[in-house]
This record gives structure tokens, sequence and C-alpha cells, in this order.
């Protein structure tokens, strides 16, 4: 870290960081003909919404929690494989890329989560919004970790008034 | 601009904070303009959306179809006009999906009970610390008495951020 105060650029952190230097969210990975039971069971296991589903080391699909939720409403039977539900191909980064090239596709997609593809794997783990969040977070730690609420905090009366 | 003593919102660009008289002329000097901005701006600033909100004795299911329909993963809970649970979509993984015969007992039994909340005059510096800190996805934005007025979500906050200080709209 340079001595004293920087100036605080968001677009040059996101610019300058490449998806290689942030600690990625590692997801269950699931064959095409595993039940969605088992997707949701994977994703229990580890605390985390998503799914990525992988055939033969190639990446073809996504399940995530919002998806069993609708699939849940429409009565679909979780026996069927997660091939039949999954969002494929899904939208990926690569490790070169930066976090801009992420913060842009997830506004424009309007994507929560973006799995990561290196070279021969299957996916090495996804970036999520909340990845961006606390990196972004990270970096400006003063301003954001001295907040006390409003709320709490807010003389609503004079006193002696 | 919100004091870091008292925490009193004053107006921009006074030199003493109104209500504890400590001086906040100095803050601006160090902090960039989006450490001034967070810290200034109300959650209001957001645009904090509408929340869903339905009744304790409402069905787990019925609330489900209430967030697929409105193409969400969490509502809020409200008993007389205030606040008392959330129930997300991670409930629906870990507790429903398991048995389905929760679908048909009241949403409040699997909610979480008195959620953290914001009031639409808390900074955003503040709203970010509270999802950095508790881990949470969605905040629900209170109404001086409990009741529920908004939610924001960790990907409006980061919308906001680099629409604002990355420009991320303005290049291809």
């Amino acid at each position: 870290m340079p001595d004293g105060p920087v100036e605080f650029d968001l677009r040059r952190l996101l610019q300058q960081t490449h998806v290689s230097e942030l600690t990625l969210t590692v997801v269950p990975l699931l064959s095409p003909d595993q039940t969605l039971e088992a997707a949701a069971a994977s994703m229990r296991e580890v605390s985390h919404g998503s799914a990525l589903v992988c055939d033969a080391d190639q990446l073809v699909g996504i399940i995530t929690e919002r998806d069993l939720l609708r699939l849940l409403a429409e009565g679909k039977d979780f026996d069927s494989p997660v091939s039949e539900s999954m969002t494929s191909p899904p939208q990926t980064l690569s490790t070169d890329d930066t976090l801009l090239d992420a913060v842009r596709l997830m506004d424009r997609g309007g994507y929560r989560r973006l799995p990561v593809v290196e070279g021969d794997a299957c996916a090495v783990g996804i970036v999520d919004v909340k990845t961006v969040m606390n990196y972004v977070v990270e970096h400006v730690p003063t301003t954001v970790y001295n907040q006390a609420s409003h709320a709490l905090l807010t003389v609503r009366h004079a006193e002696g008034a | 601009m919100i004091c870091p003593h008292c925490g009193h919102d004053n107006i921009p660009g006074v030199d003493a904070c109104e209500v504890c008289g400590q001086p906040l002329s100095g803050l601006d000097l160090t902090t960039s303009e989006l450490e001034r901005a967070i810290t200034e701006h109300p959650v209001r600033a957001l645009v904090p959306k509408k929340p869903l909100t339905v009744s304790g004795e409402t069905t787990v299911s019925d609330a489900i179809d209430a967030m697929v329909q409105h193409r969400i993963g969490c509502l809020l809970v409200e008993q007389d006009g205030q606040i008392t649970g959330i129930f997300t979509e991670r409930d629906v993984l870990n507790r429903i999906l398991p048995d389905r015969t929760n679908l048909f007992s009241p949403v409040s039994d699997f909610m979480t009970v008195s959620p953290e909340t914001i009031s639409r005059t808390d900074s955003i510096a503040y709203a970010m610390h509270c999802m950095s800190v508790g881990g949470y996805r969605h905040l629900p934005v209170a109404g001086s008495q409990g009741d529920a007025i908004g939610m924001i979500s960790a990907r409006d906050l980061l919308r906001y951020l680099s629409i604002r200080f990355a420009d991320i709209r303005d290049d291809s």
C-alpha cells in the first residue's frame, strides 16, 4: 500500500484487477444426467445457491436456486436430469478477464453469477456480485467499516428542548 | 453529509456537525469522490425497490408462487404493519425442498425472524457495511414505524457504484 491518502478510483481498480486475483467461490460440479434433487442437495452441502454442469470437462450449463424455486412452483419432477432445466450454455469469464469485464457482463446480462473457465478444466469457480462487492469494500475499508446506523445514532430531539 | 461522530445527516458542505459540533471540513480532503458519495448519500438515492410482503399465515406454497411471479428471490413478512421476518430462496433450498410437506405450512415457520433493516436515511456506505459484515444479499429498508418500504440488494449497490464511478455504460 502506498503511503498517505490516494484518490480512490473504482474504474482503475476494476480495470487493473484480473479474475485470477479474486478468491473465486467454489461451487458443486454436476454431470448432465444428475437429478434436480441431487443438484439441490449439492448446493445445500456447500451453502451456495448455484451449481455448474460439466460434460467431459466441458462446461455445458448452470443451475441456480432461482431455477429450483421456479421449477418447484411449476411442479417439475425433481427426479428429472438437470440438463433439462439448466441454462445452457452459460455466459463465462476467463481468468485473464478483468473485474471491469465481469461487472459489465453482470450489468448487461442481469447475471448475478459468472462461471470462470480456465484451460482444460470444466470450471474453476464463479464470480458473483458479492465477490465483487466484497472486493470493492476491501479497497474502501475505512469509509465502509466506520459506519454507524443513522437510526441508532441520530439525536432526534435537541436536549432540553 | 453524515457526521462520523454522531451520525447526524448534515447539509452538504457545512464545516461542523450541527448536532455534536464536531468538525466535518477535514473529511473532504482525504477521501475520494466515491467515498464522499457513499458517506453523504442516503440509501434512498439507490431508489430501493418496493418489497413484496405477505402475512405470516401465508402458506409457503403461496409465498413461493408470489416470488416466482414477481421474479424475485426474497420477500418480507409483515404483521400489524411491521416487518417480522424475511423469507428467501435460500430458505426454500435449505428447508422446503428437502421436505415438500412444508409447502403447506405458514411462511412464518420458515422465515428468518427480525431481520436486520436499514432506514432510508442511512448512508450507502452503511448499507455496504451491513451487507459485507452480515453477508446478506438483501437488506430491507424500514420506515420509522418498522414498516417495509423498500428492499436493496448487493446488485443494486454494485450497479450504483459501477455506473456512477466506473462508467461501465459509457464505453463499448
